[in-house]
Formats: C-alpha cells, structure tokens, sequence
C-alpha cells in the first residue's frame, strides 16, 4: 500500500504542492535570500564560506576568531543583501563586508598582545613529520606576531596579497581603496616583517625566498 | 621574500556545519526580535545576547498586545526614548514622526520625543541624513550633536558627530546653535566649527564651482584637513558674535628649507587616511582632499598626487589626471611610484583619445617597466 503523501493530503482540500525553485542564477538567490528563504540562504553560505573563511583566517591568523568573524560576515551580508546594488561581483561584496568585519575585530583587539594557541592549521608542503609541521607552526606564529604589530589595513592589505594570493587590484578593489595606496600599505608590512626576520631565523625561512636565503 | 606565504585555513565540514548552525541560529533570533520591535520598539538596549532577549521581547509584545487591546488610556504619551546604532560598514533607516532618517557607519543616535510632539536626536558619535517635513507651525525637530544644535525647517541635511561636528543641507533650511552663536544654513551651505590652528589654505579657485554668492574679500578658511571637504558654499552666520579666524595668505611657493613637524606630518597623514576612505563613497571629495595635500600637506604630496591621478582618472577627468601627473613629474621626480604614474599618463591620454601621446606613454612605460605590473596588459592592447 503506497503511503499517503502530503501532496494527497494538501490535493483532498483542494491544495496543491508547489515545488519550490533552485535558483539557478545570483540574481535568483539574492532575491530567494532577501525574501527569507532559508535554504536559499544555506546555499550562499555553503557557496562562499569556503572563501571567506580562508581571507578572514589569513588575515587573522586565528582558527576561533575566523569562525566567529564567518559568522558575524554572514549575518551582515544577509541583513543587508537588499542593499546589494550589483555594481561589483557579489562574491567582491561579500569580501568587502568580511574585511570590513575583520578590520572591526582588529581595531577593538588591538591591544590585546597575545595570539591563540589555535593560530595555525594545516601547513601546506610540510610532509607528514610532526618536527617538520611544528617548526612550520612556529615560523608562522612569528609572522602573525609581527602583523599584529601593523595597522590593520597594512595587516588586511599584506596578508590577502602575500598570503591569501590576491593581486594588487583585488586587494584594491576589496579594501575599497587604490593600488597606490594598497601598494604603499603592502610595502609598510613587508618592510616590518622583513626588518623582524633579519633577528628571527624561523620566521626568516618562513618568508625569504631561496635566493635571499644564500 | 617569497611571493607567496602558505597558510592553510581549517577546512574540515564539522567546523562548517558549526558556523553554519550558529549563523542560522543567530539569524533567526535576529529575525525574531525585528518582528517583535516592529511591534513595539525596545524601550531600552541591554548587551545580553539577542536570543534571550527575544525571548523577553516577545513576553513583552504579548503583554503590549494585551495593553493596547484594553483601551488606550494606558498607552504612555511620550514614547520612550530609543537608540539606534550601526555597525562599521552598515547603515540603518528609520523613521520618526515628519522625518525619514539614515544612521550612516559606526553611528549612535538617541530619538528623544517631546510631551509637544518635539522630536529630538542626539547624535553620540557617526553621522545621520535627515529628511524632514516642512515644519513651520509644527513642534520643533532638533538634531543635536556635541554642543552643536541643528534646528530644522524642513530640509534635507546631515549632521555628523564624529570626526568633528558638521552640517550639510541638501535642502532647505537650518539654525545651527554652537557655543553661543546662531547660524543660518541653507541649501548647499555646510557648516564646521571655526578652525582655528592647522588651517589649509582653499585649492586653486578653479577647482570650486561657480558661486553665484558674493565672494569673501578675503579667502574662508578650510576645514580641518582630518574631515572631509566642504560644500561648495560656506555657511552664512545669521548673526555673527565671534570674529571669524583670519586664515592665513596662501603662498605661491614655500620654502624648502622648512622640515615639515611631526604634527604637520600627521596631519597629512591623517587627511591622506580620510581621502583613502572617502574614495569609494566620494570620489570627488576624496580628490579635493587629495589635492590639499598635495599643495599644502607636509610629507605626503607625491603620494597624494599619484592617488590625485588614479581618482580623476576613476571620475573621468583625464585632464585633471594628467595634470596631478606633470606636477608629480616636475615636483618629485626621483620620487618613487612613477610605475603608477606612467601608466596613468598611459591611461590618461588614451581616455582623451590623443592615441599617438598614449602610445608613446605606453612605450615610455614599457621601456622603464619591461617586467611591471601592467606590462602585460599593455603588450596586449
């Protein structure tokens, strides 16, 4: 005997069911997502926190910090996607939003001096040898000392140029702010990692390359 | 130093599916509470988290419902006061009796109802836009921040707290009260406190609009550099009771003997900071600021007048572009950014459509930069 389905039930009082849309395109799933639609919106986060949470953790260096911040980009961008206007990528805006949130925590954090034992995860390269990953740990956790010493727009510029691999007009564009500047920014912190690595030979195998090394 | 740093972020689903449930949980209770204010607006914010405090909410929507069901002799006659504040990055609109108001980034504001019908709003820090009703015979709708009181009479204007108190009027008309004085600001007026020290001096006349007012006889004085720009008019006192600051001669040329300070460079850096922000919101303030800097800043005139370059460019100014580009050239040049300032010069012209000067500035740039940064995409035009 076949179950009877909620369709029979809703078609008995003269209801049918109607299958609700995937949306296909962003234009679908911004307006899905501004209308309240909670699968709608589980698909964007599911599409873009991937990237945002490897920008934010980048820039952070914090495991814990970048959930929370996650978070707290999400809930900004769903409060405010019909605010979106569509003149940049919506992946940009949502960028835009996640820095604007990162440089937030920054400024209210700056004088907290410690940084959580979480700081770093998995390091790409390193094999499977536990020395190998804890010497990596170390070589970062100094490079995130000394971005902590930076103002957190050189931090956010430094850390999504050399380490989250944008390019110079992404940067830009996502700081809301010109090449010049994110220019000018990435050189401060570059001079200030560089000027530390020259008295720290882990954080100097970290960041020089081959050629400087010799 | 490398190209590139590996840092892997954590990426395992179990962290996911938690930021996940959080966010939606977060959102839900976020969503309940604007339905319950929508009932009735929290009469105080407390920093307990949003979930309790829906839940508190709602019994108090309840028991509202339940009021105003009885009769209304129990609603109170003046509305509690209520607070709205924005985060960095986000706006809010809301309204209040005879005004649409918008609460721009990082802004907290107090609306404070009169027995009258007076609306009142105290702005503690960021900066508001109003537009409101006509008013004349209506009670008065005041904006107050700091020691400075806006009194309106139907217009359009913003009033912002922070980094110094200033008043815009987009439409309309009103009275600005600040330590003792009164002032009358209309339609394209702004108003700033009188400056008194670090005063940079108005750019060249034929960057300001034609102003059909009478000129000052003798030039006004600028804002403080650390605000965004003024208006094209200044503001008229209704009834001046203070001497107004004699500013300062501007001089042609400075000498270069004088090393700026410590406070000079600060300044200048300061104002770059702001110029840098207003960028994307205002293109043109950002370019006027620019400017200032770079004929009175101390320490940050090629930089400014590289970011003077990108941001006329941006407006479609290739003149004024390329003109910021041959003072850079003739006021700093060993100075470094001349990568950017090469392909500006590239950009400019060839926006003017001068296709034989581009091409040669694209030429001039390939030969310095043969590896730079828009090499590539020079070699591909």
């Amino acid at each position: 005997m076949t179950p009877f389905s909620r369709s029979d039930t809703l078609s008995c009082v003269g209801l049918r069911v109607v299958e609700k849309p995937v949306p296909q395109t962003d234009d679908e799933l911004i307006a899905a997502c501004i209308a309240g639609d909670a699968q709608a919106q589980r698909l964007l986060f599911r599409r873009e926190y991937a990237r945002v949470n490897a920008t934010v953790y980048r820039i952070v260096g914090s495991a814990r910090d970048a959930d929370d911040l996650g978070q707290e980009t999400f809930i900004a961008v769903f409060r405010g996607l019909a605010r979106f206007r569509g003149d940049a990528k919506l992946s940009t805006w949502i960028d835009r939003i996640a820095i604007r949130v990162v440089f937030h925590h920054l400024r209210a954090n700056k004088r907290k001096p410690s940084l959580p034992i979480d700081v770093i995860g998995d390091i790409e390269g390193t094999g499977g040898s536990v020395d190998d990953q804890a010497h990596a740990r170390d070589g970062l956790r100094r490079l995130y000392e000394a971005l902590a010493e930076l103002s957190p727009e050189s931090r956010a510029a430094f850390a999504l140029f050399a380490i989250d691999g944008r390019s110079i007009a992404e940067v830009a564009q996502i700081t809301q702010t010109t090449t010049v500047a994110v220019k000018c920014r990435i050189w401060r912190a570059r001079r200030e990692v560089m000027k530390r690595a020259s008295a720290d030979p882990l954080l100097a195998e970290l960041v020089r390359d081959e050629e400087e090394s010799r | 130093m490398k190209n590139r740093i590996i840092v892997e972020p954590p990426t395992s689903d179990a962290r996911r599916e938690r930021v996940e449930r959080k966010l939606f949980e977060q959102l839900a209770a976020v969503r309940m509470v604007e339905r319950v204010e929508a009932v009735i607006p929290p009469a105080k914010k407390n920093r307990t988290p949003l979930w309790f405090g829906a839940g508190a909410l709602a019994a108090a929507a309840v028991l509202a419902v339940v009021l105003f069901s009885g009769n209304g002799s129990t609603t109170p006659e003046v509305p509690a006061p209520t607070r709205v504040v924005t985060p960095v990055g986000g706006t809010s609109q809301f309204t209040v009796p005879g005004a649409l108001i918008e609460a721009r980034s990082d802004t907290s504001v107090e609306v404070q109802h009169g027995s009258n019908g007076a609306i009142t709003l105290v702005v503690a820090r960021g900066a508001i836009e109003c537009n409101v009703e006509h008013r004349v015979n209506k009670a008065p709708f005041r904006v107050i921040a700091g020691d400075v009181t806006v009194e309106v009479i139907g217009t359009i204007f913003t009033v912002a707290r922070t980094p110094i108190p200033r008043v815009d009027v987009a439409r309309g008309k009103v009275r600005v009260s600040s330590g003792g004085n009164d002032w009358l600001v209309e339609a394209g007026e702004a108003w700033t406190p009188s400056v008194t020290a670090a005063v940079i001096p108005k750019p060249e006349p034929k960057d300001e609009p034609a102003s059909e007012e009478a000129p000052s006889p003798t030039p006004e004085a600028e804002p403080l550099p650390s605000e965004p720009q003024p208006a094209p008019k200044t503001q008229s006192p209704a009834k001046p009771k203070v001497e107004e600051p004699k500013p300062q001669e501007p001089k042609a040329e400075e000498p270069k003997a004088a090393e700026p300070t410590k406070a000079e460079r600060d300044l200048a850096r300061e104002t770059y900071r702001i110029a840098n922000k207003l960028e994307q919101s205002d293109p043109q303030k950002a370019a006027q600021l620019y400017r200032s800097i770079a004929t009175n800043g101390k320490g940050m005139e090629a930089v400014a007048l590289v970011s003077l370059a990108e941001v006329e460019l941006r407006l479609k100014h290739p003149a004024e572009a390329l003109a910021a580009l041959d003072e850079l050239k003739k006021r700093f040049p060993n100075k470094p950014f001349t990568e950017d300032a090469a392909w500006f010069r590239y950009e400019a012209l060839r926006t003017m459509g001068k296709r034989d000067e581009a091409r040669t500035a694209a030429a001039d740039y390939l030969r310095q930069f043969p590896s730079g940064a828009y090499a590539d995409r020079l070699r591909g035009e």
